[in-house]
């Protein structure tokens, strides 16, 4: 926390001087008396006057007044351990990361100095860097700051052998970024079939191109999305202009040069630093990078209508969030308005941030944002927003009340209480127990590892949340029961989800600050069917990003989007798992293409994946 | 040695002895000797002997008003505070006159440190009352009604303020952000959480513990803050459905808010009706409820930007506009004030100008005012400052 001169007595001021109440207080007196009175009463010390104490205790102006640090919570968060208990919920987690062969180890670079980047963490991607079907894992790490010649930790990619699995494939596939890596995004740039990476950095971004063999070449440079210097926290692919291939939003924090911007936050007569609230760093533009469809990027930021300047950008989610069949952006924001770009698919967005009633809290209070995800969860069609705030801010969850309207019912949902105390980072709406409902999980962590020594009795570690989605009306939390992991404390970011082991079942990857990650085995048992959805775009990009699928089954119709970007600095398994409840049978899956273009599938069979391709031609 | 040579030896230390002891008894029994020292002894830090020349002094005459603010001041520095506010009780305390304000202004500061708000606001007020130009009184009521969470009474003070002093940054920013919660909330409920400890028929400090509370998450105790107020309180009624909003309790919500009469005049009632209807996608019952808060307090955010979009989407996007631009308008200028809290930032002219530009735009030409004057304060010759503050000031200037 930023110190301000707290408790700064403002008795005083502008006050009647005291040495005039101390002369009427004197009249009558001999002179002998008074003058030497005057003398020491008045001029030695402060004496008698209306509010002139030496030491009035009261602190008219808080020592929250500086606001909170970024990441800082000015004040004991309300901490209510006995609110993670909560009801024993359905299901259970085992972190497999230590048998796993997984040995990474993040780097934040964090020290006393809290250097500003170093606060954020970094993120985690599962996809199949090599086309044998099988998730990889991908995590980001950042290094000591200022950064040397040549930095000591690398980002790492793990081939997944099958069976919890993993072999450290980094060298061989290209992908060692050695930097300072927040995020990771995931994209098929060149429709060829093959996965590429953005990389979200601070001191310039890089882009990795697939060969289709597991190896990468870094194009960053040459494509033309390299900046240097720039500070970026994530970004998403999506078709913004309908011509069929990925562009690319790139979300940018600030700009933090050091040692320009190397603030001194904190208890300055301590010598105790604390990272720097966001206020503090001068925002800068987002980018909007199209794709040319060459291998090179254009910045079409201004002409398309997203170059605000008002966002410490943190995630950012693509995907058709009114329902009019273009791909959408809704950006987290730190302490800064959430961005709402709703797509008029001729290049251009409507910048929707202020109407639309997702750009702040319900009280029109700025929040911490950090984290987004976006669906449906409660089942009418229209997918909701979930953004991950500081600690005494709640998680937020906004209502898609249709056409680009959104109202802050976090506390109708029930997700307002639990929230409050924690710090979240990566998040997702996933369903995790394959009931037909989106479930939430939010990863937790402090920022300051000194927040004690500042007198705040806050732990570092935090535990993370994870909430069941009660029939799409309510959540509760449901740690408990779910194992070891949701029973503990971690320093969770980076959050991705995807079914690593093939089973049916969403699994979680989380990349914690300065540790070894989690590798969360969902082995939750129910009595729930389940299909997955692998969609291959032709008119539409092949990932076939901001696609909306419709799955009718058991007399409902459960809908799920095609997204990218969100999470945090994070990406996730790109198929689509569709949980189905108690329904054995799926009357009809309709895929809604970005391009317009609509595929149905008619009674698919259950409990496997299937394919579907984006027709050619026609509607 | 003689004896008469003995005597004399004796004589003169004993003549001396005795002076000194004649002059001692004498300046001890002197009220105005007494009183010096007193002053003496507390400008010299020593506070023990300066209360104890108090006591001696009071047993000789009667403190004058002075005096007895000084002993005040005395006992409150001891962290005496009960001593201090005794002090300053005297049947022949003048009723007007300044220093009948000086000694109300002292009360209020000590009722204040005792956390006795309801009594600080009494004493605040009627020292106010007594000498508006008492500046630090007024500070001291501002505070408290930030703290309390009461924007009207808030926005009142400041204006008053500002006809007095130019205000600081800290003044405008209780001012600016009056009606919304910009102060921390776990300080705030340290401090209420006590005012309310020790006056418990301290109503407004208990609706606004119940709120901090409740944003804090501790709602069993933000439910018990409220159990004590009647039922029929509606501020303590919207108070008690926030805090079962917040734990997702729907039908308690809609029991405590009671039958959906549009009409509501009370406008937090009305407020969380037209957010309840808005979550519902009720536009037409949300339409109707903001309005009514609206009615109520024009100036607030939540009911104007309901409306606006609960207006939206009951598909009038052009009467929509004006309340959403209101909203969009408060919420700016809030996001201005807050990000100049750093302390740098509190004396950028060019952030206090664009502030000032925002307070002008909502049509707070006062506090728009006082922002240029701040913004004038850190940069005397800033031409543009010192231009804005003319147009603003000049007979002819429209409001907008």
């Amino acid at each position: 926390m930023e110190a301000t001169p707290a408790e700064r007595s403002r008795s005083g001021r502008h006050s009647r001087p005291d040495f005039l109440v101390c002369v009427d207080s004197l009249r009558g007196s001999s002179p002998w008396c008074w003058l030497p009175a005057l003398a020491l009463a008045g001029l030695l010390f402060p004496g008698c006057g209306d509010g002139r104490s030496p030491a009035a205790p009261i602190a008219l102006e808080p020592v929250s007044l500086a606001g909170p640090t970024p990441g800082a919570s000015s004040a004991a968060p309300a901490l209510a351990p006995q609110g993670l208990a909560g009801e024993p919920g359905p299901f259970r987690f085992v972190d497999i990361q230590p048998d796993s062969g997984v040995d990474f180890v993040h780097v934040s670079g964090m020290t006393p100095e809290k250097l500003f980047p170093t606060a954020n963490g970094s993120g985690v991607a599962l996809f199949d860097a090599d086309g044998d079907g099988r998730l990889d894992l991908y995590f980001a790490t950042g290094n000591r700051l200022p950064l040397s010649s040549a930095p000591a930790a690398s980002n790492r990619l793990y081939k997944n052998l099958g069976g919890g699995k993993f072999r450290d494939e980094t060298e061989r596939s290209g992908l060692g970024f050695r930097g300072y890596c927040h995020g990771i995004t995931v994209g098929d740039i060149d429709n060829d079939g093959d996965p590429d990476v953005f990389l979200s950095n601070y001191g310039g971004d890089a882009l990795y191109l697939n060969h289709g063999d597991g190896t990468f070449s870094e194009i960053g440079r040459a494509a033309g999305i390299f900046r240097p210097g720039t500070w970026s926290s994530s970004a998403a692919f999506l078709d913004y202009d309908n011509d069929g291939d990925l562009d690319l939003y790139v979300s940018r924090y600030g700009d933090w040069q050091y040692p320009r911007d190397d603030r001194f936050c904190g208890d300055e007569a301590r010598q105790i630093r604390r990272y720097c609230p966001p206020m503090t760093l001068a925002m800068v533009k987002h980018t909007l990078f199209r794709n040319n469809g060459d291998g090179t990027f254009t910045d079409v930021t201004d002409t398309a209508g997203v170059g605000r300047t008002d966002g410490h950008g943190f995630a950012a989610v693509a995907a058709d969030l009114n329902g009019d069949g273009k791909t959408d952006l809704y950006v987290a924001n730190d302490k800064d308005p959430h961005f709402l770009f709703l797509n008029h698919g001729d290049g251009t967005f409507h910048d929707a941030t202020e109407e639309s009633g997702a750009a702040f809290d319900i009280e029109g209070r700025a929040q911490s944002g950090m984290g987004v995800d976006a669906e449906d969860v409660d089942g009418d069609g229209r997918p909701e927003l979930f953004i991950t705030n500081f600690a005494n801010e709640y998680n937020t969850l906004y209502r898609n009340l249709g056409r680009g309207y959104f109202v802050d019912a976090t506390a109708n949902f029930g997700l307002a209480v639990d929230s409050l105390p924690w710090i979240g980072w990566g998040c997702i709406l996933a369903d995790l127990d394959n009931d037909g409902w989106p479930d939430a999980v939010v990863a937790n962590a402090e920022v300051d590892d000194n927040a004690e020594s500042l007198g705040q009795p806050i732990g570092y570690h935090e535990p993370p949340e994870l909430y069941h989605n009660r029939g799409g009306s309510h959540f509760r939390l449901a740690n408990r029961g779910a194992g070891a992991y949701f029973e503990g404390r971690h320093l969770g970011h980076g959050l991705a989800v995807g079914d690593l082991d093939d089973d049916g079942d969403l699994d979680l990857v989380i990349n914690h600050k300065d540790g070894p990650p989690a590798i969360l085995r969902n082995d939750t048992t129910a009595p729930h069917h389940w299909i997955r959805l692998d969609l291959i775009g032709t008119r539409s990009p092949r990932d076939a990003i901001g696609a909306r699928v419709e799955v009718a089954a058991g007399g409902r119709v459960i809908h799920r989007l095609k997204k990218s970007g969100q999470s945090l600095m994070s990406s996730h398994d790109p198929r689509l798992l569709v949980g189905l409840g108690e329904s054995p049978v799926v009357d009809r899956v309709t895929v809604r293409w970005p391009s317009g273009a609509v595929s149905t599938l008619d009674r698919p069979a259950v409990g496997r994946t299937h394919q579907v391709v984006e027709p050619r031609t026609g509607p | 040695m003689s004896h008469r040579k003995r005597a004399s030896g004796w004589s003169l230390p004993a003549l001396g002895l005795l002076a000194v002891t004649a002059g001692w008894g004498c300046r001890r029994d002197d009220p105005a000797d007494l009183s010096f020292r007193a002053r003496t002894d507390f400008a010299r830090g020593r506070l023990a002997d300066a209360e104890s020349d108090f006591t001696r002094l009071a047993r000789l005459r009667r403190l004058t008003v002075a005096e007895r603010l000084l002993r005040a001041q005395v006992a409150q520095q001891r962290g005496r505070l009960d001593d201090a506010v005794a002090a300053l009780e005297d049947p022949h305390n003048p009723k007007k006159g300044p220093e009948a304000a000086q000694l109300a202004a002292r009360r209020g500061e000590l009722e204040m440190e005792r956390r006795r708000l309801r009594a600080a606001e009494a004493e605040l007020t009627r020292a106010l009352d007594l000498e508006p130009g008492l500046v630090d009184a007024r500070r001291r009521l501002i505070w408290l009604y930030a703290q309390q969470g009461r924007a009207a009474e808030l926005d009142a003070a400041a204006r008053a303020l500002a006809r007095s002093i130019p205000l600081d940054f800290f003044d405008l920013f209780l001012w600016t952000l009056a009606r919304r919660e910009s102060l921390d909330q776990a300080e705030r409920a340290e401090l209420l959480g006590r005012a309310v400890a020790v006056d418990a028929g301290d109503r407004p400090s208990r609706l606004a513990l119940a709120e901090c509370l409740r944003r804090l998450g501790r709602l069993d105790q933000a439910d018990s803050t409220l159990s004590d107020l009647p039922q029929t309180d509606p501020d303590a009624r919207a108070a008690r459905a926030r805090v079962a909003l917040d734990r997702g309790e729907l039908a308690r919500v809609e029991d405590l808010l009671g039958a959906d009469s549009p009409g509501e005049s009370h406008p937090a009632i009305a407020r969380l009706r037209g957010r309840l209807a808005l979550v519902r996608g009720d536009a037409r019952s949300a339409i109707g409820h903001f309005r009514a808060a609206l009615k109520a307090a024009p100036d607030d955010r939540d009911s104007q930007f309901g409306l606006g979009q609960a207006l939206r989407l009951a598909g009038e996007p052009e009467a929509a506009r004006p309340h959403a631009e209101t909203a969009r308008a408060l919420d700016h200028l809030e996001w201005l004030v807050q990000s100049a809290r750093p302390p740098d930032r509190r004396k950028n002219p060019a952030v206090l100008q664009s502030i000032a530009a925002a307070c002008l735009a909502l049509g707070r030409r006062d506090q728009a005012r006082a922002w240029y004057q701040l913004a004038l304060r850190h940069d005397p010759g800033n031409a543009a400052v010192q231009q804005a503050l003319s147009r603003l000031d000049s007979p002819g200037t429209a409001r907008p």
